[in-house]
C-alpha cells in the first residue's frame, strides 16, 4: 500500500481546544457491545470475554454520540456541547474530572485513512492496510475491550475501563466508532523521556568517543526523567513477560513506548486495538516457539527505550546489520535484560528447551520485520540515510 | 546545550570534542549529503518522529 503521508498529515496537527458536538449514531454500553460483536473474536478470545463478563459496563453515560467535528460537519444533530475535553494523540479525548477518555472521537471523513501495520503469527513480514482516520473499527473496540477483560483475569495491572461505544453514522452508513473508557491517568511516560537535549550530530561525536578513548558517558543516562531505570525495565518486563506467556500480544502498532504509564507508583501499559489472545499448546513444538519468540521480541523492541549509541552500518547487508545492532541492544538494554530472564523463568515452567529458545532467537534475528525494528533502537547509518522527513511523521506523541 | 548535555561535556575536554569532530568531518558529511533529514535535529524529535 503506497501511503500518502501529505495527506494525512495536516490532520494529524489539529488544535489542542477540542469542538464536540451531539452526532448521528447509536450509543452502547460496553456490555451491550460486547453481545453484538463477540463474534468478531477468536473461541479462545471470547472464552476470556465470557470469564470476565461481570466485570463488564451495562450503563451508558451518553445516550447520544458526541465527536470531536468542525462545526460546518454534516453528521452533527444538536447544539455544541461545551468544550471541556483535552487533546490526546491525533484521535482522541480526556475528560480529567470525569477520568473518562473518548478514543476514536474524531470522524472526519470516510475517504481518510492511516495505515496499520501487521504481522501475523508465523509470518516473518509485516503487511501494511489501511484503517479509517480519527476512529476505531468495530474489531478495534472488541479487540481493546477484549484486553481488559484478559488483564481482568490473570490479574494484571489495567487502567482503561471500558464504558461505553459511540457509533457514528452518516446517513445509514456506519463511519466508525469510539470507545469511552474511565481511565484513572493519561499521562505517559514518554512525556518524561530523557535524550539529554543532544542533537543526532551530538550522539555520533559522542559515541565514537566513548568507544575509541573508552571513556564512560552513557551507561547511567535515565531513559525518563522520575523514574528508575531499574523500576521501569523490572516493571515491564514482568508485565509483558505475563502478558505473552497468558497469550496476549499487542501487536506491532500497539506496542509503542508511547503506551506506557506510571500511575501511584504502578506501571500499566495502554493502547490495546490491536490486542490478541493466542492458544499456548501445554506441549509447543519448534515451530511454534519459533512464531512465538518472534512475536516477543518484535514487541519488546518496538517498545523498548532508546539505546545510547551510533554504529555506521557503511553498505553491509541486512542480516548483518541487524545481528551488530541486536548485540549493542541486549547488552545495553536494561529492559531486555529484565524481560528475557522472566521469558526463561516461564519458557523452562513450559518444558520448553533452552536451545530451542535459542535457536528461535538466531532465526528471529534474520527475519525481514526484524530489521526493520531493531533499525530504530540503536542509532545507525542506515536508519538516517533511508528516513522520511520527520515533519511526515504519522506519529503524535502521547504525553 | 542543555544542563545534562553540559555535565557530559565535563567529562570530556573540549579538546577532544574538537579532535573528534575534526576526524569524523567526512563521515559527517557523507552522513549528511545522502539523508532527508539534518543530523543537527534534535535526536528526540528524529527518535520520535520514527514511532
Amino acid at each position: 500500500m503506497k501511503l500518502n503521508r501529505e495527506k494525512i498529515i495536516p490532520h494529524l496537527k489539529q488544535a489542542s481546544k477540542l469542538s464536540f458536538f451531539e452526532v448521528q449514531g447509536n450509543s452502547y454500553s460496553a456490555k451491550e457491545f460486547i453481545e453484538k460483536y463477540k463474534n468478531l473474536l477468536s473461541e479462545k478470545e471470547q472464552m476470556i470475554v465470557d470469564y470476565s463478563k461481570d466485570f463488564i459496563n451495562d450503563t451508558k453515560i451518553f445516550p447520544i454520540p458526541i465527536a470531536n467535528v468542525s462545526e460546518k460537519s454534516e453528521l452533527i444533530i444538536a447544539e455544541k456541547k461545551p468544550n471541556f475535553l483535552k487533546k490526546v494523540g491525533s484521535r482522541s479525548a480526556y475528560l480529567k474530572s470525569k477520568k473518562l477518555k473518548f478514543k476514536g472521537c474524531r470522524p472526519v471523513g470516510d475517504d481518510l485513512y492511516f495505515p496499520h501495520e501487521k504481522l501475523d503469527f508465523g509470518d516473518t513480514k509485516m503487511v501494511t492496510t489501511k484503517i479509517p482516520f480519527g476512529v476505531l473499527t468495530v474489531e478495534n473496540v472488541m479487540r481493546e475491550i477484549l484486553a481488559f477483560c484478559f488483564f481482568k483475569k490473570y490479574k494484571l495491572n489495567f487502567l482503561h475501563e471500558p464504558i461505553e461505544v459511540f457509533e457514528y453514522k452518516k446517513g445509514k452508513k456506519i463511519i466508525g466508532y469510539c470507545l469511552l473508557t474511565k481511565s484513572e491517568s493519561e499521562e505517559r511516560l514518554e512525556s518524561q523521556e530523557n535524550f539529554l537535549g543532544l542533537t543526532v550530530k551530538d550522539l555520533i561525536i559522542l559515541s565514537r568517543i566513548e568507544k575509541e578513548e573508552k571513556i564512560d558517558i552513557f551507561s547511567n543516562v535515565k531513559s525518563f526523567q522520575k523514574i528508575s531505570n531499574e523500576w521501569y525495565a523490572e516493571n515491564k518486563g514482568q508485565l509483558l513477560a505475563d502478558m505473552n506467556f497468558n497469550g496476549g500480544f499487542r501487536g506491532v502498532l500497539n506496542s509503542n513506548l508511547g503506551n506506557d504509564i506510571e500511575y501511584k507508583g504502578g506501571f500499566y501499559i495502554c493502547d490495546f486495538d490491536t490486542f490478541v489472545v493466542i492458544e499456548i499448546p501445554q506441549k509447543a513444538n519448534y515451530q511454534f516457539i519459533k512464531n512465538f519468540v518472534l512475536w516477543c521480541i518484535i514487541e519488546i523492541i518496538k517498545s523498548s527505550p532508546f539505546v545510547f549509541d551510533y554504529v555506521n552500518l557503511g553498505n553491509i547487508g541486512k542480516k548483518e546489520s541487524a545481528k551488530i545492532l541486536w548485540d549493542i541492544y541486549t547488552d545495553k538494554s536494561m529492559l531486555w535484560k529484565k524481560y528475557f530472564k522472566k521469558f526463561l523463568e516461564y519458557s523452562r515452567k513450559n518444558g520448553w528447551k533452552e536451545k530451542d529458545v535459542m535457536k528461535a532467537i538466531d532465526e528471529t534475528i534474520e527475519t525481514e520485520v526484524f530489521y526493520e525494528m531493531i533499525l530504530d533502537n540503536v542509532l545507525n547509518s542506515q536508519v538516517i540515510k533511508n528516513t522520511y522527513k520527520p515533519e511526515l511523521s504519522f506519529y503524535t506523541k502521547q504525553g | 546545550m542543555s544542563e545534562n548535555f553540559k555535565k557530559i561535556k565535563n567529562k570530556i575536554s573540549k579538546t577532544l570534542i574538537a579532535e573528534k569532530k575534526k576526524k569524523l568531518k567526512e563521515e559527517l558529511d557523507e552522513l549528511q549529503n545522502n539523508s532527508n533529514i539534518d543530523i543537527d535535529i534534535k535526536l528526540q524529535d528524529f527518535i520520535i518522529s520514527r514511532r
